[in-house]
């Protein structure tokens, strides 16, 4: 059996070594002079590399999580608790930890009970209907907010299906050497 | 680049814009969402209706990095992130933490609306109000970075966005792009992930497995129960042998 890979990044590159192992006929085809896709680390603008797209390893319950260590990479953990500041409305800078949601902490967000989504409604209205604002939304929620886009914007029920996800239970890794 | 990709029972054949060619039995199709809206690849036949609505329906993100570079360290001991609700960018990190150097890179993301107003400015002045953020979220009006840039994918050529967001009306969406089809196409890319890890590396990554496996289950050793239909053991040739 020979297969076609189209593009060479995360996806394709993990593709392409699993039917490889399997004694498959790869070929991949990629449209730049590089592989990776949107993981681009830069070595130019500093004497440490800065990553231009993908930049962080979310939690410990990813498949991704045992590769840094495989090839001799260090990561730094960011827990987004003790280690992240948020700016409170009287511009006060405080710890998640401190501050962050106590009732639905992200690090039981699983034991507590979010309501189901309506529907396809967006996620402005879930909070608003569930009257979650400020300090009662957990960092990581807000986290997926800030990634992606305006809450009126976003669908409610992916939303929870992220925040239900054990990756979201924890902080991120870093690669330290570079993600490439 | 591959330009057309025509699929069928004969299995599948990549044209690239540089004139070579290229046949095989199935294709993984990883092409990023962006390209996928653009339309930058045609498929021939076209890829079903509920493909096409799907990638219609899930939103790409606007997105910008933008990265200051400081002679001092930034954030207090012990501090790695910093959000600040309702500014632009909200988003912080630092990308030196761990590195135990006395420079600090501070990191900003920005998307959706503030990505679209950074991006429209000249990367100076983006720089400019993003770095105003954080003086006034810091208090420190005197911070002043040796070195600033920013990076987006929405212009690269082979890329077109950053990754994809599940829109209102789209929590269905990457599960419809990650189906193969006619068993001839197979779909992989942080946008065919689920929900919970799309847009991730780790999704990405997941994908790309997943799709590997859905072609190893083709394999001539399979029991042959597993193909329902005679359409589908006719567009398995090995199936057959």
């Amino acid at each position: 059996m020979k297969t076609l890979v189209i593009g060479a990044g995360a996806a394709g590159l993990a593709a392409a070594q699993d039917l490889q192992k399997a004694n498959h006929q790869v070929v991949v085809l990629e449209a730049q002079h590089r592989v990776g896709g949107r993981i681009r680390t830069d070595r130019s603008f500093a004497a440490v590399p800065i990553e231009l797209g993908a930049e962080f390893i979310h939690s410990s319950q990813v498949p991704t999580y045992p590769l840094p260590a495989q090839f001799g990479l260090r990561t730094h953990y960011f827990n987004q608790q003790e280690d992240t500041l948020v700016r409170l409305p009287d511009g006060s800078l405080r710890t998640i930890a401190q501050v962050g949601c106590q009732e639905r902490g992200y690090n039981n967000i699983r034991m507590v009970d979010w309501p189901a989504a309506s529907g396809e409604e967006s996620l402005a209205e879930y909070l608003q209907r569930n009257q979650l604002s400020g300090q009662k939304i957990p960092y990581k929620l807000q986290e997926y907010i800030s990634d992606f886009d305006n809450p009126r914007r976003l669908s409610a029920q992916a939303a929870l299906e992220f925040l239900y996800d054990k990756s979201a239970e924890e902080g991120d890794f870093r690669i330290l050497d570079g993600y490439d | 680049m591959v330009e057309t990709l025509e699929w069928g029972p004969f299995g599948v054949k990549a044209s690239t814009t540089d004139g070579r060619v290229f046949r095989a039995d199935q294709a993984v199709v990883t092409l990023p969402l962006g390209i996928l809206k653009a339309g930058r690849v045609r498929f021939i036949p076209e890829l079903p209706e509920e493909k096409q609505l799907a990638i219609a329906q899930l939103g790409l993100a606007d997105a910008v990095k933008l990265f200051f570079h400081f002679e001092e360290r930034i954030f207090p001991e012990g501090i790695v992130e910093l959000y600040v609700p309702g500014a632009n960018p909200d988003e912080w990190w630092s990308s030196t933490a761990g590195h135990g150097v006395g420079v600090e890179i501070l990191t900003a993301l920005a998307t959706g609306d503030k990505a679209r107003e950074l991006l429209a400015l000249p990367e100076e002045a983006a720089l400019k109000n993003a770095l105003q953020t954080l003086r006034q979220a810091l208090g420190r009006p005197d911070l002043t970075p040796n070195k600033a840039r920013l990076a987006h994918w929405q212009d690269e050529p082979h890329i077109l966005g950053a990754y994809s967001k599940a829109s209102v009306g789209a929590s269905k969406a990457r599960s419809v792009l990650a189906r193969p089809v006619g068993y001839r196409l197979f779909f992989a890319g942080e946008h065919t992930a689920s929900n919970a890890w799309a847009a991730t590396v780790h999704g990405a990554y997941a994908s790309g497995r997943r799709a590997a496996q859905e072609i190893l289950a083709l394999k001539p050793q399979t029991p042959r129960q597993a193909f329902r239909g005679r359409e589908v053991r006719a567009l398995v040739p090995s199936a057959q042998s």
